[in-house]
């Protein structure tokens, strides 16, 4: 054999090795133990490596919104549990503010409701929202599809991994889901007390904080997303200025009137600022505003009207200290998750 | 001249072939309806239709002997600007049915299915991003009728959740191969531009517009 034969066969050789390594690399997201079966489905969006790197590039980048200002890592930064620090509500482009509290994203593939009015009902449409809301992103779908295409590198990337020339929003958001589906956080010391893990034990502060969550929190916060798909009244009135009524904007139902989210308590201790409209920015505030609540309020929340929590200065305290034992810090500085371009 | 000679080739079409493409015709006073021409109403104001977009699914024919169904349940959208989306079920033969029954819009599990896909594509201008769903039929125009300075009118009518759940189940016999829709009668007995010219999201006007429009089939 001609050695220039012999370099040649090598040579591919080694590039389908190569190419067969870079696909075998795993999808981030998995099944934990013990929990129940995702919602999501993918069958419409089989899990793929690939299209989790367009996704979190996408996320990273903020090409999404009209100006190029603004990105979903804008609002949704992960050493804050993907939520939004600084600021009560979410700002957008040209500095403008919108009405709600950005969440932190984590487990979205166990969801069934999206935002805090549930407006959104599967992870897939759910960035359709900000990326065309105009106090967020503001960007045409339309728009945004030229762009990417005009992009040498995301019409890469898209044909690469979708086979496509033709970049439609259903591969923008389906690239976004795989990169959000992977966000799973359940790492935190509750999560390693519970798995017995050697020598991580609670201290007696967490042990009696947890008996309060579980007399006074968990019917709502229910492990082990400590959340609910589901739409309460905490007690909180309206924002004269703000004027969000919450689930009623979707169902024009009087009924849904200032009801929202249940949100995820898992790294709690840094998704501050908190409620819908981040108007409380201290967890222990939180905790005295169930404590002060007018609980003859015939709006609240049954589980509430049945179960005030009253709660002594020592006991406040003891329930701050277990909700920081759902700090995942893990998940908060999971490189897989960090700041990341197309190549 | 040109209504007349698009007529004729509907005609014309139709004697040669009875088989297939289900067509989608909107009218105005018995002709074929053109986006920016003008129209009147009552023959006293004017009107113009810049955009008209319809969802349709859930298809089911009734066979003319053996009484037997055939659904077909996928989702059409139909937009008057683009001929593309005219006509569709080319495979099938229309003249062994002796009429259709269909939904005019989507019903709830396709509007929460996360589909996104063909029809379901925001691109097509029928999605609601802040509320997951889509809009079954949108008329956008203008009119002397309409009290305001711009003279626009804007009904994107959708909603799928009780108790203003709009999509409407519509029969017709099948005569022909051809759907018309009546929007001279939606808009002189449905829809009073005077009062109601812009409805936007899911609500109770919507609902109403929504359970007349069965009428203004055929």
């Amino acid at each position: 054999m001609k050695s220039s034969s012999f370099l040649f066969i090598c040579f591919l050789g080694f590039s389908i090795l190569a190419f067969t390594l870079k696909k075998a690399i795993p999808h981030p997201f998995y099944q934990p133990k013990e929990w129940p079966k995702p919602t999501y489905n993918f069958k419409g969006n089989p899990l793929d490596y690939e299209k989790f790197e367009l996704g979190r590039a996408l996320f990273y980048d903020p090409i999404l919104s009209r100006d190029s200002s603004i990105s979903c890592a804008s609002c949704h930064l992960q050493f804050t549990a993907f939520a939004h620090v600084d600021h009560k509500t979410s700002h957008g482009i040209d500095g403008r503010v919108g009405k709600r509290n950005a969440p932190g994203l984590a487990n979205l593939a166990w969801r069934k409701l999206f935002h805090w009015d549930g407006g959104v009902l599967n992870l897939n449409a759910q960035a359709i929202n900000p990326i065309t809301h105009v106090d967020e992103m503001d960007m045409a779908l339309d728009s945004l599809m030229y762009r990417l295409d005009r992009s040498p590198i995301y019409s890469a990337a898209f044909k690469r991994t979708f086979g496509t020339t033709d970049i439609r929003p259903f591969h923008l958001v389906k690239a976004l889901a795989q990169f959000t589906l992977a966000l799973i956080s359940e790492n935190s010391k509750y999560d390693k007390v519970k798995h017995g893990e050697d020598g991580i034990e609670f201290t007696e502060q967490e042990k009696k904080g947890l008996i309060l969550f579980n007399n006074f929190c968990s019917s709502c916060h229910k492990p082990p997303f400590f959340a609910s798909d589901d739409y309460k009244s905490n007690g909180l009135p309206i924002d004269p200025e703000l004027l969000d009524f919450g689930r009623m904007t979707i169902t024009g139902n009087k009924r849904d009137s200032l009801l929202f989210m249940v949100p995820t308590l898992r790294n709690i201790e840094y998704s501050f600022p908190y409620m819908h409209d981040g108007r409380i920015s201290k967890l222990k505030d939180v905790i005295k505003h169930y404590t002060l609540l007018d609980y003859s309020n015939p709006l609240l929340s049954k589980e509430l009207r049945k179960n005030p929590v009253k709660l002594s200065e020592n006991e406040q305290k003891d329930l701050l200290a277990f909700l920081k034992t759902l700090t995942d810090k893990s998940f908060l500085f999971d490189e897989r998750f960090k700041y990341s371009t197309m190549k | 001249m040109k209504v007349s000679f698009y007529l004729f080739f509907l005609s014309f079409g139709f004697s040669l072939n009875c088989y297939g493409q289900l067509s989608i015709i909107p009218t105005w006073n018995k002709k074929p309806l053109e986006l920016q021409h003008v129209y009147l109403i009552h023959n006293k104001d004017s009107i113009s239709f810049s955009t008209l977009k319809i969802y349709f699914s859930d298809f089911r024919f009734k066979d003319k002997i053996s009484g037997r169904i055939t659904s077909i349940d996928t989702l059409i959208f139909y937009d008057l600007a683009d001929s593309s989306t005219h006509s569709f079920f080319n495979d099938l033969n229309l003249s062994n049915y002796e009429c259709v029954a269909f939904t005019l819009g989507l019903d709830s599990s396709k509007n929460v299915s996360g589909e996104l896909e063909n029809a379901y594509d925001p691109l097509l201008g029928m999605y609601w991003a802040w509320n997951t769903g889509y809009i079954n039929l949108k008329i956008m125009g203008e009119s002397s009728a309409v009290p305001t300075n711009s003279h626009e009118f804007e009904f994107h009518l959708g909603g799928y959740r009780s108790p203003f759940a709009t999509a409407q189940t519509i029969q017709i016999d099948l005569n022909d191969q051809y759907i018309y829709f009546d929007l001279e009668k939606l808009f002189s007995e449905n829809i009073k531009l005077t009062k109601n010219h812009h409805i936007l999201m899911p609500c109770k006007d919507a609902f109403l517009i929504s359970q007349g429009l069965s009428a203004c089939f055929k």
